[in-house]
């Protein structure tokens, strides 16, 4: 049962005492049913974390103990030290399939130390026979041969790692010579494993922690993958992005107790409104107005589309299905799409695109509060509230507009603000 | 997937982590027994490697070659650098190909920057690693010896079909470990 509703059922229970819903023995198994039950997982945690925790600090320590690079030991010893960290790790990793398999402590804790050890061997084969190797093909290497580890093992953390090599290895692309769009392919080889650690229960650690580092892996990739060629695209590439990770957790991890529960849609929405809030500058839109320098192929422009089309394909079934939230953070792509018209290739339409952000971070920012107030949810009407000041500051200190056009501006806002208020107060029936 | 089955899937991924350094390890040795000797001109520097430990960077005198009229290079490129012994018995950089030379001894390597005719390479053997106490005495040794005598170091390096094995770092035809260790 997910934690969210045991919390519930478990603050439920002295009401339905005293109001002798529940008869107090029945009312104590239950209360002592669930609590074992978030006790255990409590403790199962722990131990997890131990697990993960203790191989990191064991392999951390075999890397720093061999780095010293022994003078005193020949070649062929340190060869033979360089290796046993690793059998040792594939021992214990194939004895955890054979005899551990259904403990998660034991399954997390072997699979970290074998990756870790899958990259510390070949470094001191490197140190031991002086060969230098480029940075990127170390990470690649690393990161490949750690993939079964994720799958065989079920193991979450070696995943996380995995994904954080593959964006190593797609910034050293991004720098020196290469195709960074193998990344998208490395970072899709991880959604297999995660779709198979989410089918019992979605909400549980394992795949929230894979959830999260596979959203900012798709968030930093980004960047490294299309930014080279594609001067001014990253604004509705990035626009996708964030709106498919919003729309995407929406649907699938609308039941979640915690923002911490629901990856795709914190990161889709604080990706939504830092993006909102950075297009309310000109200076983003002024490269929409340069001609574009880039020399794009087909395949990176494919995946630079294919975002803000996944996302307003997305958006149409939740205007369809009359989402409110999903609606509004969903419309990023579309702002930003009216913008680039309005902007390309001409300086005048600059001011109208930064006004055109400021009125969806406006509508956002109260949208977000109202759906906060309809929903009681004190969260969400921080987020609101948030939304709204940054953008208030942010306009009271612009200096790129004169004090006559933001005063009514001010004025424009405060007057919505008053209307949203009297509309809300309607709503619930409630007198001034 | 049974248990048996995924522990041959298991044992074929762990096969495979060892191959990864065993093939680095063949593949040294194999240059090491059948390449080509040639010594760089260099000056050795100490930094640090969090994985690899400490290391003396080489900072090779001749890691430029002449580039061709019309030759389009970009940063990162993979290219082939034909070497030539020049006369005071150090190797050089002769020219670039963009594909292997055939009968004619070259380093694989990749392009850094153009200046102008030259292009100035990324050489696969840039560091020389060395014992954690060692490597800043090794280039505190040399910067010292150089400051009053103008001292030489260079490396030799093994060279089979574009394939590089750093051997030594010397130091006026002292090995850096005995140079340093006052030998």
């Amino acid at each position: 049962m997910n934690q969210k509703y045991i919390r519930w059922l478990l603050e439920e229970i002295p009401t339905l005492i005293t109001e002798e819903i529940l008869p107090a023995d029945v009312a104590e198994r239950l209360r002592q049913h669930y609590g074992d039950k978030q006790q255990e997982r409590g403790m199962g945690w722990a131990v997890v974390l131990f697990s993960i925790l203790g191989a990191v600090l064991i392999g951390g320590g075999i890397i720093l103990l061999l780095a010293h690079n022994w003078d005193q030991l020949s070649r062929s010893v340190r060869t033979v030290l360089s290796f046993a960290p690793l059998v040792c790790a594939q021992v214990l990793g194939g004895w955890v399939i054979w005899k551990r398999r259904d403990r998660t402590g034991w399954r997390e804790g072997a699979g970290t130390l074998l990756t870790l050890t899958i990259g510390s061997t070949i470094a001191l084969i490197s140190q031991t026979y002086n060969i230098v190797g480029d940075f990127g093909s170390f990470m690649l290497t690393w990161s490949l041969l750690a993939l079964p580890v994720v799958y065989l093992l079920d193991a979450s953390v070696p995943a996380v790692l995995y994904l954080a090599g593959s964006i190593a290895w797609v910034a050293d692309m991004r720098f020196n010579a290469g195709q960074p769009l193998w990344f998208w392919l490395l970072a899709a080889l991880i959604v297999p494993s995660l779709w198979l650690t989410s089918r019992v229960n979605r909400y549980r650690m394992r795949p929230v922690l894979m959830s999260w580092a596979l959203a900012l892996a798709i968030c930093i990739g980004a960047g490294f993958t299309l930014t080279r060629d594609f001067g001014e695209i990253w604004m509705l590439t990035y626009a996708g992005i964030f709106a498919v990770l919003y729309l995407l957790g929406e649907r699938w991890f609308a039941d979640a107790a915690n923002w911490w529960q629901r990856p795709f849609q914190t990161l889709g929405a604080c990706g939504v409104f830092g993006l909102s809030l950075l297009l309310t500058f000109r200076w983003p839109w002024h490269e929409v107005v340069v001609p574009w320098h880039g020399n794009p192929t087909a395949a990176p422009l494919a995946i630079a589309v294919l975002w803000p089309i996944a996302a307003i394909t997305l958006w149409l079934t939740s205007l369809r299905r009359r989402q409110f939230a999903e609606v509004l953070f969903g419309a990023l792509p579309l702002v930003v799409a009216i913008g680039y018209l309005i902007t390309a290739r001409r300086e005048s339409g600059v001011i109208p695109a930064t006004i055109l952000s400021d009125i969806y971070l406006f509508i956002l920012g109260v949208g977000t509060l109202w759906r906060g107030v309809r929903e009681q949810r004190l969260g969400v009407v921080n987020g609101g509230m948030l939304m709204l000041s940054t953008l208030i500051a942010m306009r009271f200190f612009d200096g790129e507009y004169s004090f006559v056009i933001r005063s009514l501006a001010f004025m424009a806002v405060g007057l919505g603000f008053l209307m949203t208020n009297m509309v809300l107060i309607r709503r619930k029936g409630a007198t001034v | 997937m049974n248990k048996k089955l995924r522990l041959g899937c298991y044992l074929v991924a762990v096969l495979a982590q060892m191959a990864v350094p065993a093939t680095m390890i063949w593949g040294h040795e194999r240059t090491m027994t059948r390449g080509e000797v040639y010594i760089f001109r260099t000056q050795p520097v100490d930094p640090y490697d969090a994985f690899r430990g400490r290391y003396v960077w080489l900072r090779i005198e001749e890691d430029h070659a002449p580039l061709l009229s019309g030759m389009q290079i970009q940063r990162g490129q993979k290219v082939y650098a034909l070497i030539e012994i020049g006369t005071d018995g150090f190797a050089k950089f002769s020219g670039i190909r963009i594909s292997p030379p055939q009968g004619e001894p070259y380093l694989t390597a990749r392009a850094s920057y153009a200046d102008g005719a030259v292009v100035h390479l990324l050489l696969p053997f840039d560091r020389y690693y060395m014992e954690e106490s060692l490597a800043p005495a090794a280039e505190k040794a040399y910067r010292e010896s150089s400051r009053m005598g103008g001292k030489k170091a260079y490396v030799t390096v093994h060279v089979l079909d574009g394939t590089s094995v750093l051997e030594n770092l010397w130091i006026e035809g002292v090995s850096i470990h005995d140079f340093v260790s006052g030998k």
